[in-house]
């Protein structure tokens, strides 16, 4: 039986810290294509355990293999016919053994995000590691630091806040809204003009799955445009009121020079509301709602100043709870290796054992000639004794052993079983693998 | 004994929800509102096991009635939780149940009860009563996190309090189904003390102090009721006037002892 050997493990990758996004684009996994590149990496390069991510910042392999760094030049071969262009070396990094379970740990934790502490990023390493698993590209090996990696993710969001703050102006406003409406699946949402913020905000809030979207415009062409995509209803500008009314929130983002919405508009449409709360983000600038609207019973206006500030404290909390994150990860790591070097002292203690009982019952054997006739119970109570003997001598430097092998002190661990003379037997045992 | 041991358990719970607080670990609510289960059940079953008649009905003195208002509020509270644990209403109300309950066990448990009081009729009116009082303090716990978080939202103040208490529509509604079911039970409680009160003294309406403070009480959710309905009073408004009700509530419960005489004197 072999175990995991730090040295075999690589991680060949490229992300937005060392790449442009084109090449990152090029790079990226095309739909099914993950099984066809497995086999070739498979075939060309003599990999057997492989696991390909593949997202809109990183590619990355990881690979366990012998000798990994001797494929390096391989990999990028591969990927530069697949790019269709040549790839600089320094686009890429290259970590291994403990340096590349670290960094797998810290990518399925979103501590290697640009966002950090985004969510999305444990269930993409979660897919591609499945999908590799489906194609028989992962064995025991890869498979122990990628169930330990998810495990990790799972303590750094338990443990720490990483992610439990909004860190854009749209998840800000949606988690806003959220606290006013609870489930936002039945309301209803107006957004006034067409600008860029706009849509990134309306993006968020149908993702929410608000049930009903109206866009007004000035200019009706850009409205029904941005209608047909978000599948939204175009309200005439002039019926503006009769929506507010109607609607739960308003996403504002015009380009007007002047307050589209006033307090006195506000308090009529409130009015009609019979009280029901109504919560408007303006997102533009300068100002198109008069902040004196916020002042209105059951009203409560958001300005994009507002969301960033929050936005900027929570993006710094993040980055305090990423300095615990780090720490767990680390502590992991550590915890990782001394497990996998328990494993593999185990079979060896276990050898050591073996040696001393062939002794014991070899002298033990001898005994019983000599002693001629005796009892069975006698026997037993001899025999007992001499196991007792074996285990209780061997107790105190087996634990010890393991412990050594835990901190990683291979040399002592090394000493030991060369005074029992296994030393020479697992040598012979690794050559004839 | 037992009294002992249902107070060290509400104790412990209220400990777990203050710590809740302050770490804000979702495995320090959970054991906290496993506690106050406990608490509960336990508190429950040596109240029950005091009745044996409808004349031993604990509710003849102020510690009866007391423990069996930390009962009820117990019961509705834990229903309310079972869908969904609410931190926010927990430090409100546990601490209240902790309140009521040692009240009951540091008041006697005896009475100068008038034994021709003791009918059937008495405890349904103190029952009936009580669970009136029960989602009246519900609705001012309600009203209170409303009013909090409300608060929050318009002066962009987003501390420990904001993610944990729910959403202002999600308050609002809870606020006003637990003032239609406060209005509800305190009706219920009236028309049973009038009925009985017509029984033993011949008239439904006596102007006894107690009296004329639950009409009041019961004017003023009249009130509630009707501006939301007939004017569309939602929000911020009604959750003001769900705390005023319980101010008026706790005034009426207690503050009779200030008003000497009238028939509810044994209280």
């Amino acid at each position: 039986m072999t175990t995991f050997e730090e040295q075999n493990l690589l991680v060949h990758g490229t992300s937005f810290r060392t790449s442009p996004l084109d090449v990152r684009e090029a790079l990226a996994l095309r739909k099914s294509e993950d099984e066809k590149l497995l086999h070739k990496i498979k075939t060309t390069l003599d990999v057997e355990e492989c696991v390909i991510l593949s997202t809109c910042n990183r590619v990355e392999f990881i690979i366990y293999r012998n000798h990994p760094e001797e494929i390096i030049d391989g990999i990028i071969k591969i990927n530069e016919e697949r790019a269709g262009f040549p790839l600089k070396k320094e686009y890429f990094y290259n970590f291994f053994g403990k340096e590349a379970v670290k960094h797998i740990f810290r990518v399925t934790s979103s501590l290697d995000s640009m966002v950090l502490g985004e969510p999305q990023i444990t269930g993409q390493v979660k897919t591609a590691y499945e999908s590799s698993l489906k194609f028989g590209f992962v064995r025991k090996n890869l498979r122990k630091v990628f169930e330990r990696a998810f495990f990790v993710a799972k303590r750094v969001r338990n443990e720490t806040a990483i992610g439990e703050n909004p860190n854009s102006v749209s998840s800000q406003a949606v988690e806003l809204a959220e606290s006013i409406f609870g489930d936002l699946s039945k309301r209803k949402a107006i957004v006034i003009g067409t600008g860029e913020m706009g849509e990134i905000a309306i993006k968020s809030f149908l993702s929410r799955g608000i049930s009903k979207l109206y866009i007004t415009s000035r200019t009706i062409e850009r409205a029904e445009e941005l209608c047909s995509i978000y599948s939204g209803e175009v309200l005439p500008f002039k019926d503006l009121y009769r929506g507010l009314e109607e609607v739960d929130i308003v996403l504002c983002s015009s380009a007007a020079p002047h307050y589209l919405i006033t307090k006195n508009d506000i308090k009529n449409v409130m009015k009609k509301r019979r009280g029901n709360p109504l919560f408007l983000i303006d997102i533009s600038l300068p100002r198109n709602i008069d902040p004196e609207v916020g002042k209105v019973d059951n009203v409560y206006l958001y300005h994009i100043d507002d969301l960033q500030q929050i936005v900027d404290k929570n993006i710094k909390k993040r980055k305090e709870e990423a300095i615990k994150s780090e720490a767990i990860v680390e502590e992991e790591v550590e915890k990782f290796f001394k497990r996998i070097n328990e494993e593999k002292i185990g079979p060896i203690i276990a050898r050591v054992y073996e040696i001393a009982d062939f002794i014991r019952r070899k002298e033990l054997e001898e005994l019983f000639k000599m002693l001629g006739e005796i009892s069975e119970s006698q026997k037993k109570a001899i025999e007992d004794f001499s196991v007792n003997v074996v285990k209780k001598i061997l107790h105190t430097p087996a634990t010890k052993v393991k412990e050594w092998a835990r901190n990683g002190d291979s040399y002592l661990a090394e000493t030991f079983f060369t005074l029992f003379g296994v030393e020479d037997e697992a040598e012979s045992r690794n050559e004839g693998k | 004994m037992m009294k002992i041991l249902v107070l060290i358990i509400y104790l412990a719970s209220l400990l777990f929800y203050l710590l809740h607080l302050f770490f804000n670990k979702r495995s320090l609510l959970i054991t906290g509102f496993l506690f106050l289960c406990a608490g509960f059940l336990l508190h429950t079953s040596r109240f029950i096991m005091g009745i044996n008649s409808p004349e031993s009905f604990p509710a003849y003195y102020m510690g009866g009635v007391m423990s069996f208002f930390s009962i009820l509020l117990g019961c509705v509270f834990i229903a309310y939780q079972i869908k969904e644990l609410v931190p926010a209403l927990g430090y409100i109300t546990v601490p209240a149940i902790l309140f009521f309950y040692i009240i009951s066990i540091s008041l006697p448990h005896t009475g100068s009860f008038r034994p021709e009081f003791k009918t059937i009729l008495f405890p349904i009116h103190v029952t009936f009563s009580m669970a009136g009082y029960v989602f009246f303090f519900l609705s001012f716990a309600t009203g209170a996190c409303y009013l909090l978080q409300e608060r929050n939202l318009k002066f962009k103040l987003f501390g420990w309090s904001f993610k944990r208490i729910p959403s202002l529509v999600e308050l609002d509604s809870m606020n006003y189904r637990t003032v239609q079911l406060g209005f509800t039970f305190i009706t219920l409680g009236m028309l049973t003390g009038s009925i009985w009160s017509q029984r033993l003294w011949g008239s439904i309406w006596n102007w006894d102090p107690k009296e004329v403070l639950t009409l009041m009480v019961w004017l003023l959710y009249a009130t509630y009721l009707h501006l939301r309905l007939i004017l569309g009073w939602k929000g911020r408004k009604t959750a003001i006037l769900s705390v005023i009700g319980f101010m008026l509530v706790i005034v009426a419960f207690f503050g009779r002892k200030l008003v000497p005489g009238g028939y509810h004197d044994y209280i």
